[in-house]
């Protein structure tokens, strides 16, 4: 191929790859953190999320 | 009455793909690029995605996921709410004109796509010459061949073959069941199942086509010939508006599609990422499969020559004429006809369901009716609009120039000034970002405000003086026969609004 006319393709398809990347990257990222949120939220029994305080009397 | 909501977001994501992957990307984007440039058509066409396309989309969704929260999914119903004036119910029919009058003939073409698949298969298309003998006489029997299935270029009247009625008429049953399923039940499944395999069957055609060498050249010289940049088009002013004109058409903007699709979204479901994923997608289509498929495969068969008139003779042709002949003179040709039309059958069965569903969304959240009874009504009354363009000569392009390409600007244009204008930018702004796994650059905002509407506004003062003025010159009584229908659809969803406000009104 000729140079200019690769460099034209290389450059579009990199930007069209790298947004695509990006955009799932972030998608998955988030997915993966809401569902390790949900997780740790339901392995917990309840009450057992927050250490009771130690009574300053006590 | 409870709304659907969409099942995942990856489904979301492939459904707002699938209604922007369509026809246009595999054909309209190279032949554009070809005839504005080459490679230096990416450069307008770049700048023009950051300031039109992608701040567009952006309004869309907003306003779409806006009036879904409020039980609505259609403009005339979400207008009022964004811009308090009697007259925004009746600016927002136009949200329901462009998508109805574009899928009356839409989905018309969409069937040829259908019909050339099974023709492929079943070895119905014309046989490949044993001898090569020049373009023109290689290309004719495609060319009559098409002429045959669809009846168009003898005169007033067109008479399509009863196998491509068939075969538009077996489309519109496909249709019906798929959007008779609902948004996750069938809109979602048939976008988890076809873009996938969109996605699958051109790869594999790409492969193909750019191992293709014949004594007339390569692959590789029409993909030379597609990017060699052309630097003296920069400063053509008519290079920049065929860009706008394409990032704006190939996401699918001012459909009022994206729109209905969003308002199935929760309140604080992202747009921001989920809008650009679809529109990536969208450009991964376009810009790295669209670009390496017809061009070069037209390239390697008939010569550089050739193809740079073939690229100039428009889409249709590329489609239904050059490329049958290449996959008929290849081994397995057959397999890759099939291949290659059942992808645009795909590109445009996802795309036809979405531009269906504003009418029934509209039916369903202003009349209350049943999915069942707001589709076979919306289907009845597209059937039979449909035999204009089916029929009529030169009511297609009529159609698709005033539907598919003028209001669909002035569309996109209201949209943009009630939401930043009517509404408030900082609402609007605020309400792009609510729940946004990404918040939208800051650089956007005067974008989204000034820069959009402006860009817009030329590109629409361009199409008043100077193609409006031929298109008006254009006499013949079919296109007036075309006018009246579209003024006709036009008053009737007029009225339609007005029952569905005055009904509302007395039900509060």
């Amino acid at each position: 191929m000729k140079g200019d006319a690769l460099l034209f393709m290389l450059f579009s398809w990199g930007c069209v790859i790298s947004l695509t990347t990006y955009c799932f990257s972030k998608l998955f990222s988030s997915d993966n953190r809401r569902k390790g949120r949900r997780k740790k939220t339901k392995g917990t029994p309840p009450g057992a999320g927050t250490p009771a305080r130690k009574s300053k009397t006590s | 009455m409870q709304r659907e909501k969409w099942a995942s977001r990856l489904g979301l994501i492939l459904a707002m793909a699938g209604n922007a992957v369509g026809l246009g990307n595999f054909l309209r984007f190279p032949t554009q690029a070809a005839q504005n440039g080459g490679g230096v058509f990416m450069i307008p066409y770049m700048i023009s995605m950051l300031l039109i396309a992608i701040p567009l989309m952006w309004v869309e969704w907003g306003i779409g996921r806006y009036g879904g929260i409020k039980g609505h999914g259609t403009t005339p119903a979400i207008f009022p709410l964004l811009w308090k004036h009697p007259l925004s119910k009746y600016v927002g029919v136009l949200g329901l004109f462009v998508p109805f009058v574009v899928v009356c003939y839409y989905m018309y073409i969409e069937s040829w796509t259908l019909g050339y698949a099974i023709m492929s298969v079943t070895g119905m298309l014309p046989a490949p010459s044993s001898h090569m003998v020049g373009s023109e006489a290689y290309l004719k029997p495609f060319q009559d061949m098409l002429n045959a299935y669809t009846g168009m270029g003898k005169g007033d009247i067109y008479q399509p073959s009863a196998m491509a009625y068939g075969i538009f008429v077996l489309t519109v049953f496909l249709n019906i069941l798929i959007l008779i399923k609902g948004i996750s039940g069938g809109i979602e499944k048939l976008a988890k199942l076809a873009m996938p395999s969109l996605f699958a069957m051109a790869l594999i055609l790409m492969i193909r086509v750019l191992t293709l060498e014949t004594p007339q050249g390569s692959a590789i010289d029409g993909l030379n010939f597609l990017w060699s940049p052309d630097w003296t088009q920069l400063s053509n002013p008519r290079v920049w508006l065929a860009a706008a004109g394409q990032v704006f058409f190939t996401l699918s903007l001012g459909f009022g599609a994206i729109i209905t699709y969003a308002s199935y979204l929760k309140k604080n479901d992202d747009i921001v990422i989920s809008g650009l994923s679809a529109s990536a997608l969208n450009e991964l289509a376009e810009v790295i499969l669209g670009g390496s498929i017809a061009i070069p495969a037209a390239a390697a068969f008939f010569g550089i020559l050739a193809a740079q008139n073939i690229a100039a003779s428009g889409a249709f042709n590329l489609a239904f004429v050059s490329l049958p002949a290449i996959f008929a003179n290849i081994p397995f040709g057959q397999l890759f006809g099939f291949l290659w039309f059942t992808l645009l059958f795909f590109a445009g069965l996802t795309s036809s369901v979405a531009i269906t569903q504003p009418i029934i969304a509209f039916l369903e959240d202003e009349f209350k009716l049943s999915r069942t009874v707001a589709v076979i009504s919306t289907m009845s009354v597209l059937f039979a609009v449909a035999q204009v363009p089916i029929f009529l000569g030169s009511a297609l392009d009529e159609m698709d120039f005033w539907a598919g390409t003028f209001f669909v600007v002035i569309f996109a244009l209201v949209e943009i000034l009630i939401f930043f204008w009517a509404f408030g930018s900082r609402k609007a702004w605020k309400e792009i970002n609510r729940g946004a796994i990404v918040k939208v650059p800051r650089f956007f905002f005067p974008v989204m405000k000034f820069i959009t509407p402006v860009f817009l506004s030329v590109i629409l003062l361009w199409w008043i003086f100077d193609v409006l003025p031929d298109y008006l010159k254009n006499g013949n009584w079919t296109v007036w026969i075309a006018r009246e229908v579209l003024v006709g659809i036009a008053f009737f969803l007029g009225l339609l609004v007005y029952i569905s406000q005055k009904k509302n009104r007395r039900r509060r």
